[in-house]
């Protein structure tokens, strides 16, 4: 704690002048000037007990204070994070409670080469292959601690080395190194005739590995289905581990005026996991996606095979932790409260066949419609998917078809119209069919189907006074049936929010129709934003890019503070 | 392109290539396998076995179960009070609470750590929350351990008259304190509907093992061992019409937060 007040009082002593920079040499020289910026988060929760459970904390929540100087030749931060009492999504969650310096970092920068030592967060292409970040609403935060070095020096060219641990929670895996390479050739830099008419091509690779190693004792992996050996007696086995797993990506990326397209392929070596049933298959995936776009019309569609591509740097992890590499989900991800009542989370290890389009259309009279199709399936292969299959320890995994499908995983037809009527009035409206599978994304619950219709109404009533309303009802003969929410919100501006709504599970079969409503006031002055607030919450999935993790029912009062210099 | 820069590119692309070279072979067959004999056991070990009658996968994690049951529990093992115990916990949302005709008691919720995914278990409350990869490997490590008290005449556990009595009595022999007495009980052969992994529901499931109910509290009752001095333990509970008690047991656990359990042991519910 002592530490973390030092922290605050620092970044207090420079608060208040806001946004800074100064010069540490010549004030005529902009190469000694460095910039300071940073923010402070906090979340705060006080829990009421409710049916499911009760905390022995009377607050829970986490704070996250970040520092960072900026200069010409020298970047540095570093971020304090304080998760010691955190609140309920992450409460469970084995070794995330902690607090200290959970990120930090120091780049030398000088004529198109950079250093970087500390903790480092990088993306190769899609991430197919390697894909470090931090979302902090679900707890992620994969980075690598180590070194990289970015070579932009060469016209057209850029690579990227690095290697190092990486960070779960409050532990960096110090019995797992991953290295990585990228090198992207912008190749009409050196083909004039390219740059002449305007096209943008690139093509890229990048090579991944983790080296895994394992006490023999504590970590083994033996096969809990004993082979019978001739005499009838039964032999358990230890299995033999990789302990290299290497991952390669290319890609090609092609742009001229209103086209855009990607082509991506990633291949892993055989990598027994627990997510794979430790079979010694070959990890593939494919991303293809091809984008039109020009003045009020614009379209997407998109491909994406892939198969036992889940890479972790520890090989019995199953949560959605230390992950190195990241597919994308091609599930449209929506803000509507109950058009995100059943997220898609991506299957890494069975693998999917994906599908999305999205279509956006501008017509007269300021009307907008988007169109967006997701389609989702599994792997065609001998016999199901068993996520929990200890026959297959040590094998090399089932056949499967490149171009066969398995079952229906998720479906998700959207049609939304934006109508602006008048500068003081504009409307939404959205209707929805899904489709969603959660015995294969949940582990059970059949599957589910819904049709969701939502209305949303924007009035300025005045230059600082606006009201939001939302209404929106899901009908489902499914799961928990029926829903319908409502929101109200008034905007004061500069200043102040005020919001209430609630979501209402009426058509529950059980006959438990319970209300989830939210009170919030929102306070805005200058650089500080201030959220106090009263509800309950009903459990479910917060989804991010197709990462899930599961939020438990919570009743109480928040408290949600954002400052940013 | 300049010389320089080819050159540079040259470097790159080498120092790549060597860090690619840098994969195992991948073993074929029989290569992939060493063969390994957990050493015997020298306790009774505890598996909360975390499951539900709704999760698909369930089932396999019973089959690991039942082989490490078949591989411990030996007459020879047995006959020393080694081996293992399991408790199967139905945790709430993967299946009914026993007032629907399910198996999910109102003490197994509150024993259950929040965020299961089933099938998932905890050993000897030391482990963690465990898949079912590590179960076998990790049930090895805490058996051959030599246990600080044991159990010389097992639980005994009888039925009279809708009660059920639990006896049993522990030697220590070095001093433990702090140390919690956990008695459950639990019921073998209960046929209730299971999901399946291929999506079938099997409607005459057998179910062993099943957590029916905790004799004391919750967060067990708290005892003081000294080293080479005996204690006995009596508890009575009353039969619940919806259990068999001919297919019962009475398990008994001691446990510090230090060591986790020390030792368990069991015993059959005798009718009187």
């Amino acid at each position: 704690m002592k530490l973390l007040k030092s922290i605050i009082l620092m970044l207090a002593a420079v608060m208040p002048s806001g946004a800074s920079a100064f010069d540490i040499g010549s004030p005529n020289n902009p190469d000694r000037q460095v910039s300071v910026n940073g923010s402070i988060q906090v979340n705060g929760l006080v829990p009421e007990a409710n049916d499911s459970r009760t905390y022995k904390e009377k607050v829970l929540g986490g704070i996250y204070a970040n520092v960072g100087l900026f200069n010409k030749y020298i970047d540095a931060g570093l971020r304090v994070e304080y998760l010691d009492h955190p609140l309920p999504a992450f409460y469970d969650s084995p070794g995330f409670k902690g607090w200290g310096i959970g990120n930090f970092y120091a780049t030398g920068k000088y004529k198109g080469f950079q250093l970087t030592a500390g903790d480092i967060y990088e993306q190769f292409g899609s991430g197919l292959v390697l894909r470090t970040y931090e979302d902090r609403a679900l707890g992620i935060d994969n980075s690598i601690r180590g070194g990289r070095l970015k070579i932009d020096a060469l016209r057209g060219f850029h690579f990227t080395l690095l290697g190092g641990i990486q960070r779960r929670y409050w532990e960096w895996s110090t019995n797992t190194r991953i290295y990585g390479a990228d090198l992207e050739w912008d190749i009409q830099e050196h083909i004039p005739a390219l740059n002449r008419h305007g096209v943008v091509w690139t093509l890229g690779a990048s090579w991944a590995v983790k080296r895994e190693r394992y006490s023999e004792k504590a970590d083994s992996i033996m096969t809990p289905l004993p082979q019978i050996n001739p005499d009838g007696t039964a032999q358990f086995m230890n299995l033999n581990l990789p302990r290299h797993v290497n991952a390669f990506d290319f890609r090609t990326h092609f742009n001229k005026g209103n086209v855009d397209v990607l082509a991506e392929f990633a291949y892993k070596h055989p990598d027994p996991t627990a997510d794979n049933n430790y079979t010694f298959s070959r990890g593939t995936a494919l991303l293809l996606s091809a984008t039109y776009s020009k003045r009020g019309v614009s379209a997407q569609i998109q491909a994406k095979r892939s198969e036992d591509m889940s890479y972790r740097s520890r090989r019995a992890m199953t949560d959605i932790t230390s992950f190195i590499n990241y597919l994308p989900p091609l599930a449209y991800q929506h803000t509507y409260a109950l058009a995100s009542m059943y997220p898609y989370a991506t299957q890494y290890a069975p693998g999917e066949w994906a599908f999305q389009g999205n279509f956006a259309l501008s017509l007269k009279r300021k009307t907008k419609l988007h169109l967006n199709l997701s389609y989702i399936r599994g792997i065609k292969r001998e016999g199901e998917w068993q996520k929990v299959d200890d026959s297959m320890y040590g094998k090399d995994g089932v056949k499967t078809s490149f171009f066969g499908t398995g079952p229906l995983y998720y479906q998700d037809f959207n049609l939304r119209l934006d109508q602006k009527v008048s500068r003081s009035f504009s409307f939404n409206a959205m209707y929805m069919y899904q489709r969603y599978n959660k015995t294969a994304i949940e582990g059970a619950g059949g599957t589910i189907n819904t049709h969701i219709g939502v209305a949303e109404a924007k009035v300025k009533c005045s230059n600082k006074v606006t009201l939001r309303a939302e209404i929106q009802y899901l009908a489902t003969r499914q799961d928990k049936g029926d829903w319908l929410y409502g929101l109200v919100e008034v905007s004061v501006l500069p200043y102040l929010m005020i919001g209430a709504s609630d979501e209402w599970n009426l058509g529950n079969p059980d006959g438990k129709k319970e209300h989830f409503y939210m009170f919030n006031i929102t306070g805005n002055y200058r650089n500080n934003r201030l959220m106090l607030g009263y509800g309950h919450t009903r459990e479910g999935f917060n989804c991010s890019g197709g990462v899930c993790r599961f939020v438990p029912e919570t009743r109480g009062f928040r408290l949600s503070y954002n400052y940013n210099f | 392109m300049s010389v320089k820069n080819s050159k540079i590119l040259s470097l790159l692309a080498a120092a790549t290539l060597m860090f690619s070279a840098c994969e195992d072979t991948i073993p074929a067959g029989n290569a992939r396998y060493s063969p390994t004999t957990p050493p015997p056991p020298r306790r009774t070990v505890l598996i909360e076995e975390y499951t539900g009658t709704n999760c698909i996968n369930c089932p396999n994690g019973h089959a690991v179960i039942e082989v490490i049951e078949n591989f411990y529990n030996t007459p020879e093992n047995l006959l020393v009070g080694a081996g293992v115990l399991v408790v199967g916990i139905h945790i709430p949302n993967w299946g009914d609470p026993v007032e629907n005709g399910g198996l999910i008691t109102p003490e197994a919720s509150a024993i259950a750590p929040d965020g299961i995914t089933p099938p998932q278990a905890r050993i000897n409350r030391s482990s963690g929350i465990l898949n079912r990869d590590r179960w076998t490997s990790t049930t090895a490590i805490y058996a051959a351990v030599a246990p600080s008290l044991t159990y010389p005449e097992g639980v005994s556990a009888t039925e009279s008259r809708d009660n059920i009595t639990v006896k049993c009595r522990v030697s220590p022999s070095t001093n433990i304190s702090d140390a919690r007495l956990h008695v459950w009980l639990v019921e073998d052969n209960i046929k209730k509907r299971q999901h399946l992994p291929d999506g079938s529901i099997d409607s005459d499931y057998i179910h062993n093992n099943v957590f029916r109910a905790a004799v004391t509290a919750i967060s067990g009752q708290a005892v003081n061992f000294v080293r080479n001095t005996d204690c006995s333990f009596e508890f009575n509970y009353p039969v619940n019409t919806a259990w068999n008690v001919d297919n019962m047991r009475a398990i008994v656990f001691i446990e510090t937060a230090s060591t986790g359990v020390i030792n368990a042991a069991h015993g059959p519910v005798i009718r009187q």
